[in-house]
């Protein structure tokens, strides 16, 4: 599962910029530590660990203790209908309104 | 500790219009002028599945050339999400055009208001 650029720049702002969200395609083929998150990223610990705690309060990504180790996954549920009904509607209406400004310019008086 | 944020639960659009407000508010409320830009279900263009279309689009509130609001019907959409409410409100603006903005929420799943003369008050209706 892939977060769309509007959740990651939510979620993670300033994350991943020059990247690509790897830290997530790499989530979505199972499971990985934080320290395994971080490898290749250019972030501090700390902020990973707090990315990670905003993903999962959003409820996108789940983590499992054990021990010492906390692994997360990639939660394929957690984005909610109306995520989808948005990221819909938010591409439909840019469309219209084009076509209204040809209308309104085809249109006398 | 970053706190978590709330998914913004509309979408929301604004443009300036090269036309009146007089002119914009035919566009979007004559219903041959409406359709031309505002497509509905059964038109030629209904070939994507998950492409938005609204099987009825009803009046709800409308204040000639300042505020129009209309409810959705969507047989396509999210499970539960299938009604919504769009607002366009229009501002004139200094060299004469019409400043658009446009608020489209998802309705709460609850009966659409029906006024007094129902079928005078829907647009359109896609054919059964």
């Amino acid at each position: 599962m892939l977060i769309c650029r509007h959740e990651r720049d939510r979620y993670l702002p300033g994350f991943g910029r020059s990247d690509p969200p790897r830290d997530v395609e790499r989530l979505a083929g199972g499971e990985l530590n934080a320290t395994e998150i971080r490898d290749g990223l250019d972030m501090s610990q700390p902020a990973v660990s707090q990315h990670l705690a905003v993903l999962r309060q959003a409820g996108l990504i789940s983590e499992e203790r054990s021990g010492r180790t906390v692994r997360y996954r990639v939660r394929a549920a957690g984005l909610s209908p109306l995520h989808d009904w948005l990221g819909r509607h938010r591409a439909f209406w840019p469309e219209r309104i084009d076509r209204l400004k040809t209308l309104l310019k085809e249109m006398d008086q | 500790m970053m706190p978590a944020r709330k998914l913004e639960e509309a979408v929301t659009f604004e443009c300036e219009l090269e036309a009146s407000p007089e002119k914009v508010w035919r566009a979007l409320t004559v219903p041959e002028l409406l359709a031309e830009w505002l497509p509905t279900s059964g038109s030629a263009e209904d070939n994507e599945p998950d492409a938005v279309r609204f099987s009825e689009i009803e009046t709800i509130e409308s204040r000639p050339h300042e505020m129009l609001r209309y409810g959705l019907r969507e047989e396509n959409a999210e499970a539960g999400l299938e009604d919504s409410i769009v607002t366009f409100e229009l501002r004139p603006t200094a060299n004469g055009g019409t400043w658009l903005r446009l608020v489209h929420v998802a309705a709460d799943a609850r009966p659409r208001i029906r006024a007094p003369a129902a079928n005078g008050n829907v647009l359109m209706r896609a054919a059964a």
